[in-house]
């Protein structure tokens, strides 16, 4: 008998029952419900974009009692919210660090469609991006499965799954999930940094003789008594350095304001009136001005 | 349990025999329906359900009448249409002329999400084709929802699980899922069928 295959059929489906115990149906997300992972007692987290404006979602949990919640944050720079259960519930997930994952690891994608109980879909690992970085998946993006968690044919949670690029299944890593649960629960919100500035992407010619082109950023706005204006920085300034290094697309300003180095100073590197200049400004807290 | 990857690129699993020996079990009891229709033949699936020759397939492969049952060592009987029930999707044939060796059957209600199951059928005329996948959902009256890749001609064919043993009859696709009816209602239908005709 195919005794073998069978073995992997019956740990599959432990696999997939295992991590039903943490996945909860979101009723209001997506086009038909979405799910939810089951983090702490009492925070599950889903995919911001289905529950885009929501302040609180009802859920079916595991057990099929009903239950709220409250979106208690939204993760701006991931498609995470985090929902705080209005009632503890007292299985979640292993926020275990995922580990040495690899490009075709065999995955299953588990979710909960209403009261009508788990569903599961499996395929591969695609890629894997640096850090925090969605994991990109070959596996079916069936209705549903957006908010439930992705797990490996041992029931480990390696993240939570989310609409990746043409509607294809993506996974916000464990780590990432976890983080931002930290920070939510120490801060009660996530902090936004910012710089209080408004820029148009620009071109330079490095110089006359030359035809090589770098891309800058020109300062167009100023927000009044923002960390840019207290700093110095004037409108018509031309950023063209970040942390001493050369600005090579728009979005590397962006990228060094990491909400890790609020309060830290970053070295915005500007041409002023012709003359190249180093100005320290002190990354804000944008909900805290 | 181990894998390799072959100079070919292909994995295999050692020690493993695949689906092949839950497919060949298969095999022996799925057979092809032929129909009479306007348009010409119509052609789908269906398990040998009974020592009796019963058959069962889908209310939408054939629901009257008579019709052509073919096995795949290429056995061919007349068959009539002893019942039908359109709101379940199926259908009973009974075929004559030998005791036959039926499928082994596992109740659906013992089925669990993230199984793997396989669906035999003949889609596009491919006789006795396979293809695998996994339970996406139990759902209620005995519903079976995979991810298994079904195509016209699968309905009525069985879907059976790693041991080949028939957990239901491939009904249809609904947003990429297949859709099969469990056992469960199978044998509740065979039983409706059984009292009728006492």
């Amino acid at each position: 008998m195919a005794t073998t295959l069978t073995e992997l059929s019956k740990a599959l489906a432990d696999a997939v029952e295992a991590a039903g115990r943490n996945v909860v149906a979101v009723h209001e997300g997506g086009r038909a419900g979405v799910s939810a992972t089951l983090w702490r007692d009492d925070i599950a987290v889903t995919a911001a974009h289905t529950i885009a404006g929501l302040k609180s979602v009802t859920l079916t949990l595991p057990d099929g009692t009903s239950g709220t919640a409250e979106v208690a944050g939204v993760l701006p720079t991931a498609d995470l919210a985090v929902l705080k259960l209005a009632k503890k519930y007292s299985s979640h997930a292993q926020a275990a660090a995922a580990g040495a994952l690899r490009v075709g690891d065999f995955v299953l994608a588990v979710g909960r469609r209403g009261a009508n109980g788990v569903v599961a879909t499996h395929g591969i690992i695609s890629a894997i991006g640096e850090g925090e970085k969605p994991l990109r998946l070959d596996v079916q993006p069936f209705t549903g499965f957006s908010g439930g968690p992705l797990v490996g044919a041992d029931g480990r949670v390696i993240g939570v799954n989310t609409s990746g690029p043409r509607r294809n299944l993506a996974t916000i890593p464990a780590a990432a999930v976890e983080s931002a649960v930290v920070t939510l629960l120490a801060k009660g919100r996530f902090p936004v940094p910012y710089i209080g500035i408004g820029l148009q992407p620009v071109r330079l010619s490095s110089s006359a003789q030359s035809d090589a082109v770098r891309r800058a950023l020109l300062v167009v706005m100023v927000e009044p008594s923002g960390p840019a204006h207290k700093a110095g920085l004037l409108v018509g300034d031309i950023i063209s350095h970040v942390d001493g290094a050369e600005l090579t697309q728009a979005r590397d300003l962006e990228r060094a304001l990491k909400p890790e180095r609020i309060g830290q100073s970053i070295r915005v590197g500007v041409i002023r009136a012709g003359k190249q200049q180093e100005i320290a400004v002190t990354i804000g807290d944008r909900e805290s001005r | 349990m181990a894998a390799a990857v072959n100079p070919a690129g292909e994995l295999s699993i050692i020690g493993s025999t695949g689906f092949g020996e839950a497919a060949e079990r298969l095999r022996a009891v799925t057979v092809q329906v032929i129909t009479a229709t306007r348009a010409g033949a119509g052609f789908g699936s269906g398990v040998l359900w009974s020592a009796n020759g019963l058959v069962i397939t889908n209310a939408h492969v054939a629901s009257r009448g008579r019709v052509v049952v073919v096995f795949q060592n290429g056995s061919r009987y007349e068959a009539v249409v002893a019942g039908a029930d359109g709101q379940h999707d199926l259908a009973a044939l009974q075929i004559r002329g030998a005791v036959f060796s039926p499928a082994a059957v596992r109740d659906s209600a013992t089925l669990r999400v993230g199984e793997l199951v396989i669906a035999m059928g003949n889609p596009r005329g491919e006789i006795g084709a396979v293809t695998a996948g996994m339970v996406h959902r139990v759902g209620q009256g005995s519903l079976i929802e995979t991810d298994v890749h079904l195509a016209p001609g699968n309905s009525g064919g069985p879907l059976a699980d790693s041991e080949g043993r028939v957990l239901g009859v491939n009904s249809c696709i609904v947003n990429g899922l297949g859709i099969a009816i469990g056992s469960r209602a199978i044998q509740a239908f065979v039983a409706r069928l059984v009292s009728a005709k006492n």
